[in-house]
């Protein structure tokens, strides 16, 4: 099963924080400050087994890199997870519409944070590199 | 003092997101209820956030020592340990003034309050000093902070968190003095959800 967790979020402190509870967790970790960063990374890699993304960026937030992912996605699609201040339901639903999978509100618990993650790693079953 | 109910209903919220915030960090927060913001200083760092809609614009400022900022970095042990020596404090800053403002939208959108928020960015000292526009209402909340096992709360420069709300309401939006959405509808800090 890949491991690797593409981490979006324009603060550093907050990516360290992720990527360090990722990597004791036993996943590989790859970063990127924004949405179109983000993008980029998706593009040019076959082996991201999930998403953590921000929502607030500058250049391309959240929800944007969403609508801009799925489109240019292979089936089946990786899943997104939403890490943001925003719970209200009316970004939610945008980004549940955008195909995002689950939605984490900051400041969040490491253990749900790796639990929610191996979980859907897990139901988006095994994925072979194209 | 706010005048308008809405402005000080969004005073309010904003000053319990602060503390909010505060405590999630692990602190105690109590407010100077008349404390005035203090003048900026070489030690201090300052992150400014805004958020708003078409009636409503807003902006929370932070200014604190930069012991104090470091402070405030968790240390959760289930959580990774960050190596302070590697903490980007302008950085840090600003993920702070996320969160109160990213919690104040939660909070505000059970009011019928639906704003925006910017990216927060850091604010040089010159940038401190500027007035604010003539409509706007510049509203301090200044809070003296301790460590949450200790009791002991006092006001010591690099013990204190300065921030000011500067808020400009157009004329004739009112907002409920009480929750109008069940809790429900919104997430709130924590709260996980799978689709």
């Amino acid at each position: 099963m890949k491991r690797n967790v593409l981490v979006i979020d324009d603060s550093s402190t907050i990516r360290e924080q992720v990527s360090g509870i990722l990597v004791s967790a036993g996943f590989d970790v790859v970063e990127a400050a924004d949405g179109q960063i983000g993008l980029s990374t998706m593009q040019s890699r076959n082996d991201v087994a999930l998403v953590l993304c921000d929502v607030n960026m500058p250049n391309m937030n959240g929800i944007e890199f969403l609508e801009a992912l799925r489109p240019k996605e292979r089936t089946p699609a990786i899943p997104v997870v939403m890490l943001t201040t925003d719970g209200t339901p009316e970004t939610m639903a945008r980004a549940r519409r955008a195909g995002a999978c689950a939605w984490i509100v900051k400041p969040f618990r490491a253990d749900r944070l790796v639990a929610a993650v191996q979980k859907l790693i897990a139901d988006s079953g095994p994925r072979s590199p194209s | 003092m706010p005048k308008r109910k809405a402005e000080q209903t969004i005073a309010k919220l904003v000053g319990e997101c602060v503390d909010g915030v505060i405590r999630d960090l692990g602190f105690q927060a109590r407010k100077l209820e008349s404390e005035a913001v203090r003048s900026p200083d070489q030690k201090a760092l300052a992150v400014r956030i805004r958020f708003g809609n078409d009636e409503v614009q807003g902006g929370v400022t932070l200014q604190a020592t930069h012991v104090m900022f470091q402070r405030l970095f968790p240390r959760d042990p289930q959580a990774v340990v960050v190596g302070a020596g590697t903490l980007d404090l302008s950085d840090w800053a600003r993920e702070v003034a996320n969160l109160i403002v990213g919690r104040f939208r939660n909070r505000a959108s059970q009011y019928g309050l639906l704003v925006a928020i910017s990216c927060p960015e850091n604010v040089s000292l010159d940038q401190l000093v500027e007035t604010t526009s003539g409509t706007a209402s510049r509203i301090p909340l200044v809070f003296a902070i301790a460590a949450a096992a200790s009791a002991e709360t006092c006001d010591e420069s690099d013990q204190r968190l300065d921030a000011w709300l500067e808020l400009s309401v157009a004329d004739g939006v009112s907002l409920s003095e009480s929750p109008v959405q069940s809790q429900d509808d919104a997430l709130f800090e924590g709260d996980t959800i799978i689709f």
